[in-house]
């Protein structure tokens, strides 16, 4: 089972100079938790809710939008990010996030962003297998 | 495949009168995402950073949490449990069992099941390199075979007469390309012996 037959093609973005607050709404209006960070197409970091709960504990939840207008993704985003290949075997995914807690790893080829695989992705591969092997197809 | 068997137990719970600076650093001190609220021995809500985090309508955990959540029995099966977590974007979901709380089960606990039924769908083999092995060190030999994609589950070296042999467990999509890497690289793989593997 590789990655790329299971992840999320289509990935949200934000690049670095752009406001937290855009980030958030990006977040908030597609029901993620993360979102990579592409500059000059390549993969530079990626930013969590709780990155921006943690540097505008208050900001977030309307108490003060001014702070989020101006601060920037890029100072707040996490830079050495874990990616994956496309080719990977998708237990890898599911590994790495479960050891490092982290809710998603992004997929990079040639340091260009192709995919992110998420939780909710293992979760619906897992679903899909056990199905299979309840139909008596073990070629899942 | 039961929840009973991979849910996570005992849990950190909290109660309604919980601060929510306590509860806070419990799932920092526990590395844990939520805390399901108990009051006499039932179930009655669940909170998570999240709820913790929002502006503050009170100080305890009864002011934030969210009430009744959905739960599942031990005796239920776990795909039902993964199943719940996707659809209805959970984290967790307390497993209940007569009303009392028995665990919890959570998309880490669904992770740590897909690595451990994927690695058994992966065939292993057990291989034996000779020739140039006595003078190639482990870790060259372990580079090879992971650069074709091979996973070591362990390698060892052989002494006494057979010390120009190492032999390895690993696993590999495709045991043929692993061998043809190793011979490519001056090293003779003499036997190959197929683990029994379980498909999922």
């Amino acid at each position: 089972m590789r990655i790329d037959a299971w992840m999320t093609r289509t990935v949200k973005t934000v690049k670095p100079m752009d406001s937290l607050a855009h980030a958030r709404e990006l977040m908030v209006e597609n029901r993620i938790n993360q979102l990579p960070v592409v500059a000059k197409g390549k993969l530079a970091g990626i930013v969590t809710d709780r990155d921006l709960r943690d540097a505008y504990p208050s900001a977030l939840d309307g108490g003060g939008p001014s702070t989020l207008e101006d601060a920037q993704v890029e100072s707040v985003m996490t830079a050495n990010v874990l990616t994956l290949g496309p080719e990977d075997p998708l237990m890898r995914a599911a590994e790495l996030m479960r050891n490092e807690r982290i809710g998603a790893v992004p997929v990079v080829e040639k340091d260009h962003l192709v995919g992110i695989v998420t939780r909710s992705d293992i979760l619906r591969a897992f679903v899909t297998l056990s199905k299979a092997e309840a139909a008596g197809n073990t070629n899942a | 495949m039961l929840v009973q068997d991979h849910m996570t137990c005992p849990v950190i719970t909290v109660a309604r009168d919980t601060t929510i600076d306590e509860a806070l650093r419990l799932l920092r001190e526990h590395e844990i995402r939520q805390l399901p609220v108990i009051a006499d021995k039932q179930v009655v809500g669940i909170v998570t950073e999240r709820d913790l985090r929002r502006p503050a309508k009170g100080s305890r955990v009864g002011d934030v949490m969210t009430v009744n959540p959905v739960t599942i029995e031990p005796a239920a099966s776990f795909d039902e449990a993964a199943k719940l977590l996707r659809e209805r974007k959970f984290n967790a979901l307390p497993v209940v069992d007569a009303g009392e709380l028995v665990g919890i089960v959570t998309t880490a606990d669904v992770l740590a099941v897909f690595v451990r039924l994927s690695g058994v769908a992966e065939p292993s083999y057990r291989i034996i390199i000779k020739g140039a092995a006595a003078s190639m060190g482990s870790a060259k030999v372990r580079h090879l075979i992971e650069a074709k994609r091979g996973e070591v589950l362990w390698l060892h070296r052989a002494t006494g007469k057979n010390r120009d042999q190492i032999h390895v467990r690993l696993k590999a999509r495709d045991i043929e390309e692993v061998t043809l890497g190793l011979e490519g690289a001056g090293l003779e793989v003499t036997t190959v012996v197929a683990a029994s593997a379980r498909k999922i």
